[in-house]
């Protein structure tokens, strides 16, 4: 499992991180972490399948509905 | 298979589904909207998707079809119910039976009982409604056009602020002395309105539009343009502008309820597992269910994040229903946001319940810059509004909720 995060979409409500603070950050300026790491879309590294519950409630939550899983 | 009938293909509608399923694995859903389009997100027809015109695609609410148990029919409204014999009925005349029906039709704008033209007039609740909009922002002489919005909430704010960045010129039209008065309290909104002025927003506050007719060659403002209206207010003094967007408030759809018994006097009432009896559910704006974090006492509550954690509960709540027992209550925390030019409020709680000026104080930050608001009631607290500070949120939220536990054990 792969999380995919649309960075034109996201604008950083931070909302993914009350679901899953394992895999999202807000940094001190509050935007999401991965903005450093990249520009339009920023994909994870393969996810444990205990993080499934929190990475979808994280998807649902999103309020721009920028998270997608990838399986 | 057990059978559960979802009305309302939108936001609630489509997380009760997604979870019905994960928790059921006997269970098909039927979901039913009657909008014609995908599930999409209503948020940003307010606000990123009006400001850019941006497709339908673009707003499209993830939906999972969990081994096929899914079967979505969209474009059919359901127009009766029969609790007793658990059936629905669609306009189409197809009767369907349930096991469990969820009710997830959400709400529609209100109209004002004013006199009025037949055109000119929007409101904002659905992607059509936005194409329409747009559409008329489109046409006509003037590139920049004249708006007014009536109400003064969230939605008429969020419009007047995605407008005027467009380059229109938008006048709020209001009762209330401030904006976003309930939820926010006169001093934020208050400081919303002068953050929105600075923007080019004007406020015509403590004031009723009392009809809406044909621009006349007698109009007191602004230049004549062909398809104009006029805004007469309670004032006396009158408004011309090109169109005029309606967001003065909202009722529950709940028609299709009238022939059962259940109390539908605003949204259909449940309790705190969100079940009102015989099988019916209800989720989303249109539920309203005691909250027993802060008082249990039934409210209805029209944000984005409570249909999508209504929606994710409910199906853990007909799981316990159909194995004859009752689920742990629903007692999510409350929260909005809203984006306003480069303003960002989020709350948590329910800062609406507060309405004493002297119950509402700044806790933190500059009035002028980013700050949060805290509400009490009997000296506890029971919400925050946050301008800005989104990295403090957490702990705001952690705060709140601490608050109302607190709260409860001592009253
Ligand atoms: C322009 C706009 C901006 C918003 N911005 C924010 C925001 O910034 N923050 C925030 O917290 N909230 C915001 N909201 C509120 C949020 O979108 C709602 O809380 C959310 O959409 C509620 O979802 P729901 O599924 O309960 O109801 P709805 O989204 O209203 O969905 C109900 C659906 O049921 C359908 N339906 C009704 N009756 C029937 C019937 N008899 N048969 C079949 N189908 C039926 C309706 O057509 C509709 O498609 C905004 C809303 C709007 C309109
Ligand atoms: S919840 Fe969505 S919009 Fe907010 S930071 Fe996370 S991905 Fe971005």
């Amino acid at each position: 499992m792969k999380v995919v995060v649309d960075l034109k979409k996201c604008s950083d409500h931070g909302q993914c991180v009350f679901a899953a603070p394992e895999v999202f950050e807000l940094d001190d300026r509050g935007e999401l972490t991965f903005r450093k790491l990249a520009k339009d879309v920023y994909v994870t590294g393969e996810l444990d399948e205990s993080l499934r519950d929190s990475v979808e409630e994280a998807a649902d939550i999103c309020p721009m509905q920028a998270i997608e899983i990838e399986d | 298979m057990k059978s559960v009938v979802v009305v309302g293909a939108s936001l609630s509608g489509v997380r009760a589904s997604d979870s019905i399923l994960k928790h059921n694995s006997d269970v098909e859903v039927t979901l039913i909207g009657d909008e014609v389009h995908h599930p999409y997100n209503r948020p940003p027809l307010s606000k990123e998707a009006l400001a850019s015109g941006s497709d339908l695609d673009s707003i499209k609410l993830r939906l999972a079809n969990k081994d096929g148990r899914l079967k979505l029919i969209l474009g059919r409204s359901v127009v009766s119910h029969d609790g007793e014999s658990h059936k629905i009925t669609t306009d189409d005349g197809i009767a369907l039976s349930y096991d469990a029906l969820v009710v997830a039709s959400g709400i529609s704008p209100r109209r004002l009982n004013i006199p009025r033209v037949d055109r000119g007039i929007f409101q904002l609740r659905t992607y059509d409604d936005m194409v329409a909009l747009i559409e008329r922002i489109k046409v006509g002489e003037a590139s920049t056009k004249r708006v007014v919005v009536l109400g003064a909430g969230f939605i008429g704010c969020e419009i007047a602020a995605t407008l005027t960045t467009l380059g229109h010129q938008v006048t709020v039209v209001a009762p209330e002395d401030a904006p976003m008065q309930r939820p926010l309290g006169v001093v934020l909104g208050g400081e919303i309105r002068r953050r929105h002025e600075a923007n080019g927003v004007t406020f015509l506050m403590g004031q009723l539009p009392i009809s809406i007719e044909e621009a006349g060659s007698d109009s007191h403002f602004g230049e004549r343009r062909l398809g104009g209206v006029t805004v007469n207010l309670s004032s006396g003094s009158a408004i011309e502008c090109d169109l005029v967007i309606e967001a003065v408030g909202s009722s529950p759809n709940t028609s299709f309820l009238d022939s059962s018994n259940f109390d539908t006097n605003d949204g259909l009432l449940v309790d705190e597992t969100l079940h009102a009896g015989l099988g019916v559910f209800a989720v989303g704006d249109v539920a309203r269910y005691p909250n027993l974090l802060i008082d249990g006492v039934p409210r209805r509550i029209e944000h984005w994040g409570l249909a999508v954690d209504s929606g994710r509960y409910v199906g853990r709540s007909i799981k316990a229903f159909f194995d004859g027992g009752k689920a742990e209550p629903f007692t999510t925390l409350p929260a909005f946001w809203s984006d306003q030019f480069d303003i960002r409020l989020q709350s948590f709680g329910l800062p609406g319940l507060v309405v004493e000026p002297e119950a509402i104080s700044l806790l933190e930050g500059e009035l002028s810059g980013d700050c949060v608001f805290g509400y009490h009631r009997d000296n506890d607290l029971v919400g925050v509004v946050i301008v800005g500070m989104a990295s403090e949120h957490r702990r705001l939220k952690d705060l709140v909720e601490e608050a109302l536990s607190k709260g409860r054990t001592t009253s």
